[in-house]
């Protein structure tokens, strides 16, 4: 190897792991560094779902002692996979009232308010964000300090915002759809009920359970084979080359 | 004299040919999207290793040269045995970064369930090789051959995260051109192809089996 190869090389990989290294403080996304390969993700699960489709959504909920001090950040997300509802409450972001002794962020699947959004139509289920102290008061945000609902549509959702209902009044939210598959995120600056909002219905999902059952060993036997096949046929050529 | 007239016709070939392979898994996957349907991938990567064989077997260039048979540096079962590990090791620092950079608190991709983790690795590691065979194999190659290695990394590597934008999105572009710039250094230190191969799947199971 010459000197000039071996200066190029390390520039490459000094530059290559600059640049990751950059993407992941910078503007991480919650992935792998490298992604080349196929994702499955579970169906989404309905609070009502029609023939064919799952029910039972998860809930999740955390209490966290409250001693005066701040609680830190809060991170909340369903069972699913990927979660279908999340929450991120920066630290400092609540205005816990006296006498608190502990909190619960809590995200429950719930009937969306009767009114349909002025965007769209629902995707999926509602879910309802809440935060409240061991007393059962709603805990606000403070000014200033939005939290961040992450959530998940139907398989093939397209292109959706995320909308808040509060006093039976749905509000588009500045929605950005992030790394994962139908999922999308926004910042708000208080609890209720939110959903994903899509301007058509979501079409019918793909005939795949999503469980990984046989097809992928099935695919991973017939890739391995294919690959073995490409290889020999390549070790044949380069045999058949050098004899020549 | 044909090929030398026509210098790039080697390099655009095998680009138009990884596109017909990314268009095929557009639309095989159809309504499930490309980053999540098996056969979508499944033909995808089977493509590529027939873009890659078509291009090896066509190939005019004296073997040295030919990507595939690579690890100039690592003939032998030692030397191709040092090769693996420069592999592995590029692969590990890569997953490393995800330990160390965690990113954002939030999960935004499913995560394979143990009991699929024996066809999931399978699967994935296939598509990184094939990837490979062709990013830092025969395309690098042909890239090389016009202007030397170092811009061949960087022509694969802006390809490389070209092809994952209809996969995951235009966020993806810089992550997958820092990944490729660094198995374009991992092609360059080695010779061959294995070394970036054996990181690209090292770091595509790992990264996600330590998630």
């Amino acid at each position: 190897m010459s000197r000039s190869q071996c200066l190029g090389a390390s520039a490459l990989l000094l530059l290559g792991l600059a640049v990751v290294a950059a993407v992941r403080i910078v503007a991480p996304q919650g992935a792998p560094p490298l992604y080349d390969s196929f994702v499955l993700p579970s169906p989404y699960i309905y609070l009502h779902p029609s023939p064919g489709q799952q029910g039972a959504p998860t809930s999740a909920s955390d209490t966290v002692p409250y001693t005066g001090q701040d609680v830190g950040p809060l991170v909340l997300a369903t069972r699913e996979n990927p979660p279908q509802a999340q929450l991120i409450v920066a630290a400092g972001s609540l205005d816990v009232p006296p006498g608190t002794h502990s909190l619960t962020v809590s995200i429950t699947p719930v009937d969306p308010p009767p009114v349909r959004p002025p965007n769209g139509v629902i995707a999926g289920n509602a879910y309802r964000f809440t935060a409240t102290t061991d007393s059962g008061v709603a805990v606000p945000l403070l000014p200033g300090h939005p939290a961040t609902l992450v959530l998940r549509g139907p398989i093939g959702v397209g292109p959706a915002t995320i909308d808040l209902a509060t006093g039976g009044i749905w509000t588009p939210l500045a929605t950005t759809p992030v790394a994962g598959p139908d999922i999308f995120a926004a910042n708000t600056t208080q609890f209720g009920d939110a959903a994903v909002v899509a301007a058509a219905a979501a079409p019918s999902p793909p005939a795949s359970d999503g469980r990984f059952g046989w097809l992928p060993w099935a695919a991973g036997a017939v890739a391995i084979v294919i690959a073995v096949a490409v290889l020999l046929g390549l070790l044949l050529a380069r045999r058949r080359r050098r004899s020549s | 004299m044909r090929a030398a007239s026509r210098p790039l016709l080697p390099a655009l070939s095998l680009l138009a040919g990884v596109g017909v392979a990314l268009v095929a898994r557009v639309v095989v996957a159809g309504s499930a999207g490309p980053a999540q349907s098996v056969p979508a991938a499944l033909v995808f990567s089977v493509l590529l290793f027939g873009v890659a064989a078509a291009k090896f077997l066509s190939s005019q260039a004296p073997l040295p040269h030919v990507a595939v048979e690579g690890a100039q540096r690592g003939t032998g079962v030692r030397g191709r045995s040092r090769v693996v590990a420069l592999g592995a090791a590029g692969g590990g620092v890569l997953v490393l970064l995800v330990v160390l950079l965690p990113g954002l608190p939030v999960q935004l991709w499913p995560r394979p369930s143990a009991a699929a983790a024996v066809p999931w690795t399978l699967l994935v590691a296939c598509i990184a090789v094939a990837e490979e065979v062709v990013f830092r194999g025969v395309l690098f190659d042909a890239v090389a051959r016009l202007g030397g290695a170092v811009c061949a990394a960087v022509v694969c590597a802006l390809a490389f995260a070209a092809v994952h934008v209809p996969l995951y999105g235009w966020r993806a572009l810089p992550l997958d051109l820092g990944v490729g710039l660094w198995l374009g250094g991992l092609r360059v230190l080695s010779g061959g192809v294995i070394a970036p191969a054996v990181a690209h799947a090292v770091a595509d199971c790992g990264a996600w089996l330590v998630l």
